[in-house]
């Protein structure tokens, strides 16, 4: 009885594992893109009754250097950093490569008014942010 | 006799001459609070590696710096001195019998305090332009609070922890060892030095380390770029796992 338990949470770890290395296998193809020198950064969205908020996690970049493009359906960022950052890059590749931006396309889990688009940067944190909240017409209770 | 069939084991490379040390455990899970103050202050205090943690239930991952193979979770120290640190997100399981392990390790050493040093999700955190946040704490001996609120920490009075560092501390409190967990108002899925920094100088009165935080901050950037692959995978490993802790204040 014992065993058998053990080994379904055996069989649930490994899962787990076999998870985070697909993940890692993913790394570069999620965090770098070395044809265009550019990081992909961090980011997370949310999505509330009111809003749908993008935030990128964006070190080593001013403001002025940040430019931003939605339609309805994605968001596209590029921002330079303010000077260019060398890294290693493990697996098969083993050299270090410069990263002179970001740059990231994101489809957006649902449909927005780009017009009504706002973003924030604080502290190498942008947000974007969009209404989700649509006037409605009353519904009449029969 | 205790009967362990323990699946976690730590392999002490040589004699580490520790005596009753103070504790100190990073492992990545809220802004990689835990992982980038471990490393920063094993850094700072210059400390020599003494131990890794061995395990089947490890990812099979092996951490290289420089050239050199290593373990992904390793403990540094010397003197009164020990530093745990993991480089790999802990799974549920892993992090149950690592930590468990590790109280078995400590009382062997007849350690005087484990201390769990790692994050909070706040939201507030990502508007603040403060370098510096609030830390939270949660230890089994109350006559702790009194003496970290003078450190300018606050105690953490209602709310749940789960993850490595809530298993850490039942364990501790299994064991009748003193633990105590520092929580560093963070960003949650983004890597933040400067609530690192926040623990750390809580460390540095508590413990009467010296720590030269200037280059933690003043490095922030860099740090944040290097450790964004860490940072990934933690998130990947915390969402297929567990929700992280609540501020309720």
């Amino acid at each position: 009885m014992w065993e058998d338990e053990s080994d379904l949470f055996d069989e649930m770890e490994r899962r787990v594992h076999a998870l985070l290395h697909q993940t890692m296998a993913g790394m570069h193809d999620s965090l770098f893109d070395i044809d265009s020198k550019s990081l992909k950064p961090l980011y997370r969205i949310e999505v509330s009754d009111e809003q749908l908020i993008v935030t990128f996690d964006l070190p080593y970049v001013r403001k002025e250097d940040i430019s931003l493009t939605s339609t309805e359906e994605t968001l596209s960022i590029e921002a330079k950093m303010k000077r260019p950052v060398t890294m290693r890059l493990g697996g098969s590749i083993q050299r270090h490569f410069q990263f002179e931006k970001y740059s990231k396309k994101i489809r957006l889990p649902l449909r927005v008014n780009p017009d009504d688009a706002r973003a924030m940067f604080r502290n190498g944190l942008l947000a974007v942010s969009y209404s989700t909240a649509h006037k409605g017409n009353a519904v009449k209770v029969v | 006799m205790e009967q362990t069939r323990s699946r976690v084991h730590i392999i002490e490379e040589a004699a580490s001459g520790l005596s009753r040390p103070n504790i100190i455990v990073g492992v990545p899970e809220v802004g990689l609070v835990g992982t980038i103050s471990a490393s920063y202050l094993i850094q700072q205090l210059n400390l020599p590696e003494i131990a890794f943690v061995d395990s089947d239930l490890m990812p099979q991952v092996i951490v290289v710096h420089e050239s050199v193979p290593k373990h992904p979770v390793r403990i540094y120290g010397k003197g009164d001195l020990a530093i745990v640190i993991a480089e790999t997100p802990l799974t549920p399981r892993l992090s149950s019998e690592f930590t468990a392990e590790l109280t078995r390790w400590a009382r062997g050493k007849e350690a005087k305090i484990i201390i769990g040093v790692t994050g909070i999700p706040s939201r507030k955190r990502e508007m603040s332009a403060e370098d510096k946040s609030n830390v939270f704490v949660v230890t089994n001996d109350v006559r702790l609070n009194e003496r970290l609120k003078q450190h300018g920490t606050r105690v953490f009075e209602e709310g749940l922890m789960v993850g490595a560092y809530a298993a850490l501390l039942a364990n501790c409190m299994t064991a009748g060892v003193t633990s105590l967990t520092l929580l560093a108002e963070s960003l949650q899925q983004f890597p933040d030095p400067g609530a690192a920094a926040s623990v750390i100088e809580v460390l540095e009165k508590l413990l009467e380390l010296k720590v030269n935080l200037k280059p933690l901050l003043d490095e922030s950037e860099e740090i944040r770029v290097k450790s964004r692959e860490l940072m990934s995978t933690t998130q990947a490993v915390q969402q297929g796992t567990q929700k992280p802790a609540g501020v309720y204040t």
